[in-house]
């Protein structure tokens, strides 16, 4: 057996994620405390024996590089194969951005050319998932088609927004349309393909001239289908792509329910990630900690309900922290309070402080559509100064300080911004 | 929860006061764990009670068995040392040996010590032994 190439897109900007996804790549997000998104995509390769891994990178990669390494937690770190970064690089030909998720794999068709696979799995770093992509390969060699794409029921109403396909009675894609505004099928593509690594190569050259944002999505897949046979792999396990904070939030807090869709205590499937030693969760005096989900090193004399906690995380006596999600290292001093918020890393909130206390309701004057249903989200190493109130959709950017708030209350649908947060970008 | 020390991979539903749990305890619906240390993988069903116990890996406590006690010691709860196992656990713990299975419904409140590897089937034909002893 040649192996196959797996190959992750890992370079995409989440814009919708507001300030989690700013400073970092999105496959590099936090997620259900001690895990990055990436984390999924990774682990369901090792576990399905797939040990040479190419990341293409682009936006902001300092986070994901720096988590993943040499994939030392995912078994990665071996002599042949394992994990290898593609960032957009220069050469003698000038140098340029990754246009589009397959334009970044003509720009490294050398890679693809010298590998003796005879597949190539394409996946997103996105999306949160646990996956056997050995029976994927198993159908798609059974299949015999170039392409075969993995696919999943979504619910009619968000059709519009993922890669919708049709199939014939056998499995064969009939149509394919990205985000379409009507369709007739309720299919989605999970980003998943696996190709016939010389088809790939030959539809890559085809479409490359034409297509400076080369896309899967949009280009290659409707001209596979126009050149030959491609088929659909119906997955049908739990499968979420996180674009957006309020999915963010939702599926942080699905994770709390007592029968979750996505089982993280599953003892065949434990999801691997870099992990942090940390001390054991301690918990003091008499508090309440009700449905919550807590990592290590958590220090917690506080009130905890409804709550995913990220290592490290400190609640103080007499704080209260309620249906939120806090990265690592989050600090909750005395008496505070902390109502439907998202804290990235390090987030300091001071005493009898109080998050997420709603007034009028109003949307998010910078990201309307994105905070919109009441989260608020604060940037990592943000310093929420002592007896501050802020309300609901609000925006805290990463760094923000004390000095940073002008009033006692920051009224709903606020987006402070500060000029710290931002290096030059040229 | 209040006043422990709990590890990563616990799922708790039920009650753990001043207790120590290693990775991937359960402790189920409506149970109580108090004054206890619980090591890897132990597993405490619904309803029941671990009081004063340290229960070693992937322990097993059925549905509403009660195992150890939290009162003062008591002459009627065995506090006179007649042997070797008794003497080890005279301050009132209950040790429970690895991977033991404690049958639903068993009731031990004397401090007790249950050796490892043994079935439900096993400690219940124990139960008739005197406190303190080895079971």
């Amino acid at each position: 057996m040649t192996g196959i190439d797996v190959f992750i897109l890992v370079g995409g900007q989440g814009s919708r994620l507001s300030v989690l996804a700013e400073h970092r790549a999105k496959p590099a997000v936090p997620f259900a405390g001690k895990y990055r998104i990436i984390d999924f995509a990774l682990t369901n390769c090792v576990y399905s024996g797939f040990f040479r891994i190419y990341m293409l990178t682009q936006y902001r990669p300092r986070s994901l590089v720096e988590h993943v390494g040499a994939g030392k937690p995912w078994d990665l770190d071996r002599k042949w194969g394992g994990i290898a970064f593609l960032h957009p690089y220069q050469g003698p030909g000038g140098s340029s951005w990754y246009g589009g998720t397959a334009d970044a794999l003509v720009q490294n068709l050398d890679v693809l050319q010298r590998s003796r696979a005879e597949e190539a799995l394409i996946l997103s770093g996105d999306h949160v998932y646990k996956m056997n992509y050995e029976w994927l390969l198993r159908a798609h060699r059974e299949g015999g088609a170039d392409l075969t794409v993995g696919v999943i029921e979504v619910p009619w109403e968000f059709t519009s927004h993922y890669g919708i396909a049709s199939i014939d009675a056998v499995g064969r894609i009939t149509e394919f349309e990205e985000k379409p505004a009507q369709t007739r099928s309720n299919l989605a593509s999970m980003g998943v393909y696996v190709f016939r690594r010389t088809a790939l190569i030959r539809i890559l050259q085809e479409l490359q001239a034409d297509h400076p944002n080369l896309d899967f999505g949009k280009h290659v897949l409707p001209a596979m289908l126009e050149r030959g046979p491609v088929l659909s792999y119906r997955y049908g396990g739990y499968w979420l792509d996180i674009g957006t904070v309020q999915s963010y939030y939702d599926a942080s807090m699905e994770l709390l329910a007592s029968q979750p869709r996505l089982n993280l205590f599953d003892d065949e499937w434990h999801i691997l990630t870099r992990e942090h030693d940390r001390p054991p969760t301690c918990i003091e005096n008499a508090v309440a900690i009700h449905e919550s989900m807590i990592t290590d090193g958590c220090e917690i004399a506080g009130e905890v309900v409804g709550s995913v906690l990220g290592p490290g995380v400190v609640v103080e006596e007499g704080a209260r922290v309620e249906h939120s999600v806090l990265m690592d290292d989050c600090l909750v001093r005395r008496g505070a309070l902390v109502s439907r918020c998202i804290l990235d890393k390090r987030v300091r909130v001071g005493s009898k402080a109080q998050l997420g206390v709603a007034s009028d309701g109003r949307h998010n004057t910078e990201q309307p559509e994105v905070l919109r249903h009441g989260i608020t989200v604060v940037g990592k190493d943000a310093r929420i100064p002592a007896h501050q109130v802020v309300g609901t959709n609000c925006l805290i950017d990463m760094m923000a300080g004390p000095e940073d708030f002008e009033h006692r209350r920051l009224q709903d649908g606020t987006a402070l911004r500060t000029q710290r947060a931002h290096h030059p970008v040229r | 929860v209040a006043n422990s020390v709990i590890a990563n991979g616990c799922r708790v539903y039920g009650r753990v006061e001043r207790s120590i749990l290693f990775p991937g305890v359960l402790v189920g619906e409506g149970s109580v764990v108090r004054d206890s240390i619980l090591f890897s993988g132990a597993n405490v069903y619904r309803n029941a009670q671990v009081l004063r116990c340290i229960l070693d890996k992937r322990v097993v406590i059925g549905d509403g068995a009660v195992l150890g006690s939290t009162e003062p010691l008591t002459a009627e709860l065995g506090s006179t040392p007649d042997s070797e196992a008794s003497v080890r656990t005279q301050e009132g713990l209950t040790v429970v040996g690895r991977n033991t299975r404690i049958p639903s419904g068993f009731h031990s409140r004397r401090p007790t010590m249950i050796d490892s590897y043994l079935d439900e089937d096993a400690v219940r034909a124990s139960v008739a032994v005197a406190s303190g002893d080895r079971r």
